[in-house]
């Protein structure tokens, strides 16, 4: 390590200024957003929060510290598998309760649910293309 | 797997976020590494060696059956 580069805490300190950055960067986009859009300034909402976005990308990928690393990378891959676990199971108990009350006539299911419903179905539909792109290009 | 991160780290004299910073992660991966709860990628694992200056082996365990 050279000697102008950043102790192991000195570079942790940076690594909490730049995340707490990035968050601060999202918060004030989103929030700006909907203050703007509740006073009737839609336009202004879009750009603050694209402001915000770009902002988070900025700072993430212009410092040379390390903010996330490949632990972080398989905590999101465990989440998302997790996630697309719970939607599926999810998705099979309300395809088949979808069915069954279909015949039913006293039973109306109301739009948004079965709306719901084709969300999670078409998110599977997503996956399954993303997989075959990500098998495919490896 | 098990690993002897800690031991070798406590050797060095080193903190969790020395060694983070001295292979390119974050002191929480040096952390989960060292509490045998993240097992480190090929290529973590040659940094940590290299820098120890050892083989793979003489840090990570393993544990294979029979």
């Amino acid at each position: 390590m050279s000697d102008h580069e950043p102790t192991g805490t000195g570079r942790l300190a940076k690594v909490r200024r730049y995340r707490r950055l990035m968050y601060a960067c999202i918060g004030v986009g989103v929030g700006g957003f909907l203050v703007a859009t509740e006073f009737d300034y839609p336009l202004v909402g879009l750009v603050v929060y694209w402001a915000g976005i770009l902002a988070f990308l900025g700072v993430w990928k212009g410092t040379s510290v390390t903010l996330y690393d490949e632990r972080d990378l398989d905590l999101e891959r465990r989440a998302s598998l997790l996630t697309l676990q719970i939607a599926g199971a999810v998705g099979l108990l309300a395809m088949t309760t979808l069915v069954v009350t279909d015949q039913l006539p006293s039973v109306d299911v109301p739009e948004r649910v079965v709306g719901g419903f084709l969300a999670i179905s078409g998110l599977f539909v997503l996956y399954g293309i993303v997989y075959t792109v990500v098998r495919y290009r490896r | 797997m098990r690993n002897h991160v800690r031991e070798r780290r406590d050797e060095a004299e080193l903190s969790q976020a020395d060694l983070a910073a001295a292979v390119g992660v974050t002191r929480q991966t040096i952390n989960a590494i060292e509490r045998d709860r993240y097992d480190p990628s090929i290529e973590l694992a040659f940094k940590l060696a290299d820098f120890f200056d050892c083989r793979i082996e003489d840090i990570f365990d393993p544990e294979l059956d029979g």
